[in-house]
């Protein structure tokens, strides 16, 4: 080294058998000079000589040549090496925080952790079922999947266990097993597997549809972007199973959420990702990161909650990453539920402070966070919020409840579940009132069964219980029917006519009210078919709410309207409309249809349209 | 010039060293200066149409004219420049007349979108070497200050060394400093500069910093040279971008095709500020890269993966993979089989040999090169990916496994089906070479895909 510059390498270093990480003296100098520093040298003036420097040289000067040395001296050790099979530094900094809990529903499907149990290995189907209705999401997912699995061989099962299981897949109605449902129906067989099979379908042919448009977009300039001009429902119907969806399309969303295709602006890429929430494809991932690495905090949030629901091993790095790196209580509780998602719950001490925050956008999303890293200390923290006059809030306790499991909850569940006459919070209740039970029977408990009281009957109904006489009963039914066969034959406003005054003449009769609304909804005439609807509820909400296919157009309808409304910039009426559909129960509605309100709800909340 | 170049072409064709016998060209390009401002224009036949597009996103502005007049061989205004491929006038000009002639309404431009994408069809020799006109370089740059700067930040590391460097006022001083003297906007050299060299000191990666510091010295060296050598002039580019005082060579590109194999967004002067795309250009195998800095324009559009057929497009000089910048493409998100295989092609299989251009690279541009590499691992299946990416010679290329995540994911993937290329970065940490992965190519039941692993 003494006197002389560094030469430049003119070809590869030998093949060098010593371990990585082992240096010449030269080399371990160098890099002990680097290290220290030269005020903490204690043999400056001898760096300085073994440099070829005066021992008086200026600092700069020395620092010149040793970096210029040290540089040298690292090119020429670098090795290919039989023996460096690995990235010589350690692994990851830090493991996920895990929640010290030794019950059979911890265990069940863990990602971490020895004393894991695989759920693919359960074979009982009561202990499936219970974990469909009371576990994680990647736990619902795997026992729904699982559950399908046993029903197609169903060798050694007891014939009421298999009804039992097959009317619990069929009543899934959760929104974030949409893909898995669809799976599991068709795996089931019989009607089951017909129903599913139409869905995909329908569903493949929108893909297609899609797909063509997307190749055109980026083949030809100019065109409009094809997954913003889908209507919400199918969007979020085309979105719910991205897992099956073609690369080139994955491709496309992963370009609109990087802003890659030159169009999407910060409001589009955010109704994106909020569409992509339940998507869980883990494809998506790469996108995703690169919205979480970003500096804009409602876009943080919407990656970070699509991205907790994917089970990928990249993720929890980059959530845990994203957690560590936040200031903003907000983003912070989002990024502390998502992680809970993976099964690490260092968020939970943050995020209970903030459940005192005078911020009551803060407030919710600690509520949202206690849902994946809360515990049964929890519940007691949470029951106050069940009174909040924010419906928005008293909905997110409920589901934090449900997740937290804790039995001590279910009386005062029972209390507002009778006082309360919104029938999509008393459906809230019911499901969160299944899962706990569900979470107390996994852990061994009693199920304490509260008598529940008369079911509650609108005033509208009771209205219907009146007996109308003979003569209009007569009458009307005859308006009804004449009415049906000008609709049969496609004269609408005849049709309407006759049901019109059918409904006049008997007020608590509820069909022909019904299928004006149906009429004027396969007419894509939303606000005609609305106000029918309108009626309808009033008359017989129940009736709406059982049937599947009133459901579903119901909230289609009142969807469709509130895109309308939002396009002519109505934004409050659009708003008061997503909000009208969704005190409904609409359990029985398909999950694209509910998901999308819920989504369109937040959007409109925060002034934010599609 | 006009006149010149048109007796010049007459003069050549008349002397018969241009056979044209059976070629048909149907495009041809032009870099037009009016009143100091250049632009690009492409005018070509599409399916009899005349088709014309200027780099200005104006296709009948002055400059798209001035190319057409060229063409139908009519005089120019006195302060329009243009330079074209000689050949490429001579050839094109009968065509364009004629098309011109044909339509009653005189000659119809097709607008062009804001990208101004052309539909390539038959290569024209590229233009050549090309220098960007003043105008088009940011302000000049106080050389022997930077220089300084430079020297002062090397200074203050080393005497304080790395264990106390980080968050030491007097270092933080420094890279204001630094930011403050560099041109604005800051190059995405000096940005990338700081980035890594924050990483290393955070990290304790003494290498690194060593490698980093040194390129700052050369740097500063440079800029210190009032005539630097043709090295030092790259690096000084490479650093600092185009200059009034130091002008890029760029190669123009045309007719190209590019695969688009992975993108990242690396470290600026803050985290992920810097978006960096990845471009195989088939026919070489050469990999260019495009890069901005976060959410700014000036990228050209797509998903990844995506093939590109470029009709324009310049690559800058400077430390590989070379900057590119796409003029006129269309894309497609479609890839056909062939390309994955052209690319499976296309993937070094010597480790040893990636090692030796390594050590070049670094030693030609030390603190600025980071060589991006297309691999294809001889047994990367049935195991853990990091135990199995060797090459023919069973000389393995570690995967960086600084992100478990990422690892884990690519181990899995390795498990579920043969791995047939590793697109990624390489760096080096305790004198051991490392790629860290950016997208693999595997194989599946319906054939090769590539999949992005960030």
């Amino acid at each position: 080294m003494k006197g002389r510059l560094p030469a430049e390498p003119s070809s590869s270093p030998p093949p060098d058998d010593r371990p990585p990480g082992e240096d010449t003296e030269e080399r371990a100098q160098l890099r002990e000079a680097l290290k220290v520093g030269m005020s903490a040298l204690e043999n400056g003036p001898l760096l300085r000589v073994e440099l070829g420097l005066p021992p008086h040289a200026e600092d700069r000067e020395v620092a010149r040549i040793l970096v210029r040395e040290a540089a040298s001296a690292l090119r020429r050790g670098l090795v290919t090496n039989r023996r460096a099979t690995r990235d010589p530094r350690t692994g990851r900094a830090s493991a996920p925080l895990l929640e010290q809990d030794m019950s059979l529903l911890a265990r069940l499907g863990a990602r971490h952790g020895a004393e894991a149990i695989a759920l693919e290995r359960v074979d009982d189907v009561r202990t499936l079922m219970a974990v469909l209705r009371g576990g994680s999401l990647h736990q619902r997912r795997a026992a729904l999947l699982r559950l399908s699995e046993r029903l197609a061989e169903p060798r050694g099962l007891r014939s009421e266990h298999v009804k039992a299981a097959e009317e619990t897949i069929h009543n899934v109605r959760d929104v974030e097993l949409v893909y898995e449902r669809a799976l599991a129906r068709l795996r089931l067989g019989g009607s089951f597997a017909r129903y599913a099979k139409t869905d995909r379908e329908e569903w493949e042919e929108l893909s297609q549809t899609v797909g063509a448009k997307v190749r055109a977009f980026w083949e030809d300039d100019g065109r409009p972007e094809p997954i913003a001009e889908l209507p919400g429902d199918q969007r979020a119907f085309l979105l719910m199973r991205a897992r099956d969806l073609p690369d080139e399309i994955v491709a496309h969303l992963a370009a609109l959420l990087e802003g890659s295709d030159g169009q999407a602006d910060r409001r589009q890429r955010r109704a994106l990702l909020g569409s992509l929430k339940y998507a869980g494809d883990a494809r998506l991932v790469p996108a995703l990161r690169t919205v979480l690495d970003g500096y804009e905090p409602e876009l943080v949030m919407e990656a970070a909650r699509a991205l907790g629901r994917i089970d990928d091993p990249r993720v929890w790095p980059a959530l845990s990453a994203a957690f560590e790196r936040s200031v903003i209580e907000r983003q912070r509780a989002v990024l502390a539920a998502a992680l809970g998602f993976t099964g690490d719950v260092r968020g939970a001490p943050y995020v209970r402070k903030l459940l005192g925050s005078s911020d009551p956008r803060v407030r919710l999303a600690a509520l949202e966070a206690l849902e994946t890293v809360g515990a049964a200390e929890d519940s007691e923290r949470v029951t106050p919020f069940l009174d909040d006059p924010d419906p928005a809030v008293r909905h997110q306790a409920v589901r934090t409840l449900a997740r937290i499991g804790d039995g001590h909850v279910l009386p005062r569940l029972e209390d507002v579940r009778e006082h309360t006459t919104v029938s999509a919070f008393r459906a809230e209740i019911d499901d969160a009132e299944a899962a706990i039970r569900a979470r107390m029977e996994l852990g061994g408990e009693e199920t304490v069964r509260i008598a529940r009281p008369a079911r509650i009957v609108n005033a509208s109904r009771e209205r219907l219980q009146i007996k109308d006489p003979a003569i209009a009963r007569f009458r009307s039914f005859k308006d009804y029917l004449v009415g049906q066969l000008w609709l049969a034959i496609g004269v609408i406003d005849r049709a309407v006519s006759r049901f019109e005054s059918a409904a006049a003449r008997r007020p608590g009769w509820v069909a022909p009210l019904v299928i004006m609304a149906v009429a004027w909804a396969r007419r894509n005439e939303h606000a005609k078919s609305l106000a029918a609807f309108r009626r309808a509820i009033e008359v017989d909400r129940s009736r709406i709410e059982r049937s599947p296919t009133l459901s579903r157009l119901a909230a289609r309808t009142f969807l469709r309207r509130a895109e309308e409304m939002e396009r002519e910039g109505r934004l409050d009426v659009a708003r008061g409309l997503v909000e009208e559909v969704l005190a409904l129960d609409l359990r029985r509605a398909p999950s694209a249809l509910r998901f999308e309100l819920a989504r369109r709800n937040e959007a409109l909340g925060r002034q934010g349209p599609w | 010039m006009v006149k010149d170049l048109r007796r010049e072409v007459r003069r050549r064709l008349a002397s018969g060293a241009m056979g044209v016998e059976g070629v048909r060209i149907d495009r041809a390009v032009f870099d037009v200066t009016i009143d100091g401002r250049a632009e690009l224009v492409t005018v070509a036949l599409r399916n009899g149409e005349l088709v014309c597009t200027s780099t200005d996103g104006q296709p009948d502005g002055p400059h798209a004219m001035a190319a057409l007049r060229l063409l139908a061989g009519q005089s120019l205004a006195g302060t329009t420049k243009v330079i074209a491929s000689p050949g490429a006038y001579a050839l094109m000009g009968d065509v364009a007349e004629d098309a011109i002639a044909r339509d009653p309404e005189g000659p119809r431009v097709t607008p062009a979108g804001p990208l101004a994408r052309v539909r390539p069809e038959l290569s024209l020799p590229p233009a050549g070497m090309r220098t960007l006109s003043t105008s088009e370089r940011p302000s000049s740059v106080a050389r022997e200050s930077l220089a300084e700067v430079l020297e002062d930040l090397v200074t203050a590391i080393v005497r304080l060394g790395l264990r106390n460097a980080q968050g030491s006022p007097s270092l933080e001083e420094a890279f204001e400093r630094l930011a403050g003297v560099a041109p604005q906007p800051l190059p995405l050299g000096i940005a990338r500069f700081i980035g890594r060299l924050r990483g290393a000191l955070a990290t304790n990666d003494v290498d690194q910093l060593a490698e980093l510091l040194d390129g700052a010295v050369r740097l500063a060296g440079d800029l210190r040279r009032a005539h630097p050598s043709e090295e030092g002039r790259r690096r000084i580019v490479g650093w600092l971008g185009p200059t009034a005082d130091q002008p890029e060579d760029i190669e123009s590109l045309t007719d190209r095709t590019f695969v688009e194999v992975g993108r990242e967004w690396v470290t600026g002067v803050e985290r992920a500020s810097i978006e960096r795309r990845y471009l195989v250009e088939l026919g070489s195998g050469e990999i260019f890269r495009e890069e901005r800095p976060r959410l700014l324009p000036g990228i050209s559009v797509g998903p990844c993966p995506r093939q590109l057929h470029v009709g324009l497009a310049e690559a800058a000089e400077g430390p590989p993979p070379r900057r590119i910048r796409l003029l006129q493409y269309t894309l497609s998100d479609t890839i056909r089989p062939e390309t994955f295989a052209r690319l499976e092609e296309l993937s070094v299989r010597s480790h040893r040999a990636l090692l030796d251009s390594y050590v070049h690279a670094i030693g030609d541009y030390p603190g600025l090169v980071e060589p991006f590499v297309l691999v294809g691992p001889a047994r990367a299946t049935g195991e853990a990916i990091a135990l199995a990416n060797v090459d023919d010679e069973g000389w393995p290329l570690p995967i960086v496994r600084a992100d478990e995540g990422e690892a884990e994911w690519l181990d899995r993937l390795a498990m579920e089906r043969p791995i047939v290329g590793i697109a990624g970065r390489l760096i080096d940490v305790t004198r051991t070479l490392l790629l860290v992965p950016v997208s693999v190519l595997v194989q599946d039941e319906e054939g090769l895909r590539l999949v992005r692993v960030r």
